[in-house]
């Protein structure tokens, strides 16, 4: 369960975020939708702790992520939008040193981690060097260390960009294998099929401001565009549709 | 031609936005800080010095003294030109390292563009920039020149200097820089000691790294290589001043062969060794080092070991890393040690020899420390500290992993040069190996310690990522740099005993609270070892209470008065005592925070701020100019806070302390304005504090008092029962 309350940031007096009150039901998965710029990413920064609210609290599986940001992060399992690894380790390496860090048991982060290459494709690729690694296999690491240790809340930020159309039917199946098992997902993208596919919610922002926050029934409902798509209710919400 | 301005065009534009949208802050602050930290460093390196020349201890480490008197004495140049040489690196580093190469170089060689042209087009760009750069290093400047009394002449000389070293890119600057030497140096001697021990061997260092093809990762290694070897070469410019014994030019040749040997050496070592790695990082499999790595972190349950073991994995991986933690230490201990070796028919009684081998070791150690925990952020983290950040780890423990990790390094090095002295001079024994190696143990953990203080907030600075978490690492990392610092002060001849409680200190300043508690206690300590009776100048107890109390008083309202006005023009967010104290859920965190900020913050800074600094640099500078160096490290500290205001609360006390003549007045006056300020901040925003949430006026008052009061009374006892006490000397008692 995801909470945010009032929560703005600017960053140097330019807003970000602009008064976000929004709850993430436990088990849900959330479609957080936006424009590029709309804030979509420093909302999820905000939920991991890496930058403090301006105004409003935050809190993540019951925990305000800037009072006690570690016991956040053992919680939450974050892709980000730009995944760094560590180039002169192999995806293997970099799982067993992140599944050491979040004190998982040897055999079972070795275990973990030879299902997660399996699930993505990435076995042949496990003990090569991260530097031989072309873009969307990384991001494939970098989902694997977002699922390595089975976390309550998962934040993905644009998890589908730069994977290949296999790789995001996987995600998919994953992201809903993890809805059943209870798991929050907060996934952000500006890919509405992505969305409209997994999602149980939808949160729609705009110039850093909740637009839309409902279940997806409601949304399509909502919708009014060609095929009562998600597409029509998106560009009438951020008010794009008369400009192209 | 007429692309090359194109594409200079087009980067001043990108400035230029960069300016009008407000993110140059975030290209001025490095720069700004880069050079005041240098500054403020070298400040506290002249009253190192100043230190030792005046306790005498020079004799105990004379040669230790004369290195950092040739740097202090040369202080504004020598300064200068370390914190341009800094700039200089970043500067090349940031314009032509892996990210920009892939970003920038590469977007420019997929148009009809030559290398040549873009590089020009380049270092153009650079020298404009650097004039802007210029023009934000000029009031620090001016204001340590004013400090070290510098003519104008001078202040010409060193205009020039900067942007000679800028636009030569090196080679210029330096002839530049010897003449500039020549003109503000004391004697020629020391000119000659500057030019000869420090860029001669690093110019050969460099022409043999240029030959090599194998040191091919560009100017980043150019530059390191300059630097490591010109530090390693330090015992040859003393080997020039007479201090080796011998015929002067015996040991020049000595010395430069053993850099010639040490340089091919490298060479040959980065080589063979980049060899063996490209085997493993070419796309190849990590095969059985990746099996025992995968073994190890399974088996390590705590976050510190598990990061020092990455780092080790990420260092030797990589040639640039095995240059400048691996090759670089060794040789610096070879040149220390080939200097012993020389002299092994010396007499050990010989004060000479001895010196020889006390700074031989301490410029290793240090030296090394920086050296090579500044790869550690830069080069293995590659200044992505954010990934870090979505780990379960505290930027604590991944410090601490640092420090683990470079320490062997530093201490393997120390080690080296010491038992080369021992076995030339005896005597080889299990109590003398032992008492050394912690001597050596110490002066290690407190280096690397302030080196990986340092380290840490050069890639803070750089990358304008970080969010707010910045101030917190800032914080974090000056706390490091301050302990290392005062630490280190101490070190000098201290007993084994003393150098034991100094570790453990280190220890528990690594467990939280203790880098106040540590500074507290140098501070107490080198009180007591300077003065006959430290409880004279510093008040204790005040000569009148009533005194003290009222300028307490003053100072506090004078400072809420003026603050709202001063804030202003500081940050606008709230520090890092307020979000921790209104975030937190944990009580047993806010007693922890309330404490040390209102017991132990006002005691240990202002022992240190005004007992120890500002009472040394009036006594070496002046009046005025010791309120403001106090001010502004004090300032520094508090980066957290409005900077302005910090500034003007560092110099209220100063005069707090001057005009009552005790320490209390500034003691209470700076525990006065931590509390009113917390107990106003609770006041004001209860809703904000999570602990005080939903409590009604009445609860709140009790609340406050709770949370306030304890500690006040806490402070109280602490003064009187504690620091009264151990400021006070037993000599003076006994008499």
């Amino acid at each position: 369960m995801i909470e945010l309350v009032g929560v703005s940031k600017d960053y140097d007096g330019m807003p970000a975020v602009q008064d976000l009150t929004m709850t993430v039901p436990a088990g849900s998965v959330l479609g957080f939708l936006g424009p590029n710029g709309a804030g979509k990413t420093t909302t999820i920064k905000l939920l991991m702790g890496m930058l403090f609210p301006s105004a409003g609290s935050v809190r993540v599986d019951g925990i305000d992520p800037v009072a006690e940001p570690i016991k956040v992060r053992e919680r939450v399992g974050y892709l980000p939008d730009v995944p760094f690894l560590y180039e002169y380790l192999s995806p293997h390496e970099m799982l067993g040193m992140v599944g050491a860090l979040h004190r998982l048991d040897g055999e079972l982060a070795r275990r973990r981690a030879a299902a997660l290459f399996e699930e993505f494709s990435l076995t042949d690729k496990a003990t090569e060097l991260i530097l031989s690694l072309s873009k969307g296999t990384r991001k494939k690491v970098a989902l694997a260390l977002a699922l390595l240790h089975e976390p309550p809340v998962l934040l993905l930020d644009e998890p589908t960009s730069g994977l290949d159309p296999q790789t995001v039917k996987v995600l998919k199946d994953r992201v809903r294998r993890e809805q059943a098992r209870g798991t929050t997902v907060v996934l952000s993208t500006h890919v509405l099929d992505v969305a409209q596919e997994v999602s149980t919610h939808l949160a729609i922002v705009h110039q850093g401001r909740l637009v839309f926050h409902d279940t997806l029934e409601t949304a399509i409902g909502r919708a009014t565009g060609e095929g009562r798509s998600l597409e029509g209710l998106f560009l009438q919400l951020t008010g794009t549709a008369r400009h192209g | 031609m007429d692309r090359i301005w194109a594409l200079i065009r087009v980067k001043l534009t990108i400035v230029g936005n960069r300016l009008s949208t407000g993110s140059a802050s975030s290209r001025a602050w490095p720069l700004l800080f880069r050079t005041v930290s240098l500054l403020l460093l070298l400040a506290l390196l002249r009253f190192a010095v100043t230190w030792l020349e005046e306790t005498g201890r020079f004799v105990v480490s004379r040669y230790g003294f004369e290195v950092f008197r040739t740097f202090t004495n040369l202080s504004l140049v020598t300064g200068l030109l370390l914190s341009m040489f800094v700039n200089l690196l970043v500067f090349v580093s940031e314009e032509f390292d892996a990210t920009e190469a892939t970003r920038d170089t590469n977007l420019l060689l997929a148009l009809p563009l030559t290398l040549r042209q873009i590089v020009w087009a380049k270092v153009i760009l650079r020298t404009f920039q650097d004039m802007y750069g210029l023009c934000l290093l000029v009031p620090p400047l001016v204001v340590y020149g004013r400090i070290m009394g510098l003519s104008s002449w001078g202040y010409l000389g060193l205009g020039a200097i900067y942007v000679a070293l800028e636009i030569g890119q090196g080679f210029v600057g330096m002839v530049v820089y010897l003449a500039g030497a020549h003109r503000l140096s004391r004697s020629r001697l020391e000119t000659f000691k500057l030019v000869v021990g420090l860029f001669l061997p690093a110019l050969l260092a460099v022409m043999a790294a240029m030959l090599k093809e194998s040191v091919n990762d560009g100017r980043i290694v150019d530059c390191h290589a300059r630097w490591g070897f010109a530090l390693g070469a330090t015992p040859l410019a003393w080997a020039l001043d007479g201090l080796v014994p011998g015929a002067a030019l015996s040991r020049l040749v000595a010395g430069l062969a053993g850099l010639a040997a040490i340089v091919a050496v490298a060479n040959l070592a980065i080589h063979h060794l980049g060899r063996a790695v490209s085997k493993l990082s070419e796309g190849e499999r990590p095969g059985r080092v990746g099996d025992w790595l995968l073994r190890t972190f399974a088996r390590l349950r705590w976050p510190v070991p598990i990061l020092a073991v990455k780092d080790a994995v990420l260092t030797f991986r990589r040639k640039v890393f095995l240059l400048t933690s691996v090759v670089m230490p060794l040789g610096v201990a070879s040149v220390n040690v080939l200097l012993i070796l020389l002299n092994a028919g010396a007499s050990r009684s010989d004060p000479t020899i001895q010196h020889l081998a006390n700074s031989s070791m301490l410029v290793s150690v240090a030296f090394i420390a920086y050296l090579t925990a500044s790869q550690s952020f830069g080069l293995v983290e590659q200044g992505k500290i954010p990934f870090l950040q979505t780990l379960p780890v505290s930027f604590h423990q991944v410090m601490l992993a640092k420090v683990v990790f470079w320490c062997p390094f530093v201490i393997a090095t120390g080690i080296s040069v010491k038992l080369a002295f021992l076995w030339c001079f005896g005597p080889f024994t299990v109590g003398a190996l032992a008492g050394h190696t912690l001597w050596i143990v110490v002066a290690a953990l407190l280096c690397t310690h302030a080196a990986v203080g340092v380290a840490a907030l050069f890639p803070v600075f750089e990358s304008g990522i970080l969010g707010e978490r910045r101030i917190n690492i800032m914080v974090g990392g000056l706390l490091y740099l301050m302990v290392g610092l005062t630490a280190g002060l101490l070190l000098f001849g201290l007993r084994p005993i003393n150098k034991a409680v100094l570790l453990l200190l280190v220890v528990l300043s690594w467990l939280g609270a203790g880098s106040q508690v540590l500074l507290g206690v140098a501070s107490v300590a080198y009180l007591r070892e300077k003065e006959p009776d430290p409880a004279v100048p510093l008040g204790f107890p005040p000569p009148s209470a009533g005194a003290a109390a009222l300028a307490a008083v003053s100072v506090v309202t004078l400072l809420n008065l003026v603050g709202p006005l001063v804030v202003r023009f500081g940050t606008g967010s709230p520090g890092y005592f307020e979000l921790l104290i209104t975030r937190t859920t944990s009580l047993h965190a806010i007693a922890v925070v309330v404490f040390a900020a209102l017991v132990l913050a006002p005691v240990s800074e202002e022992l240190f701020f005004r007992g120890v600094l500002y009472r040394a640099a009036r006594a070496q500078l002046g009046e005025v100019q010791g309120v403001v160096l106090s001010a502004l490290l004090f300032a520094v500290l508090h980066v957290d806070r409005p900077v302005l205001l910090m500034a003007l609360l560092g110099v209220l006390l100063a005069l707090a302390y001057r005009a009552t003549g005790t320490l209390v007045a500034s003691i209470g006056a700076h525990f006065l304005f931590n509390w009113t300020n917390l107990v106003l901040y609770l006041w004001h925003r209860p809703a904000d504090v999570t602990i005080l949430a939903g409590l009604g006026r009445d609860g709140l008052c009790w609340a406050i008092a709770a949370l306030a009061v304890p500690p006040a009374l806490a402070f109280w006892l602490v003064l009187r029962l504690v620091i009264f006490r151990i400021a006070s000397s037993p000599r003076h008692r006994a008499v």
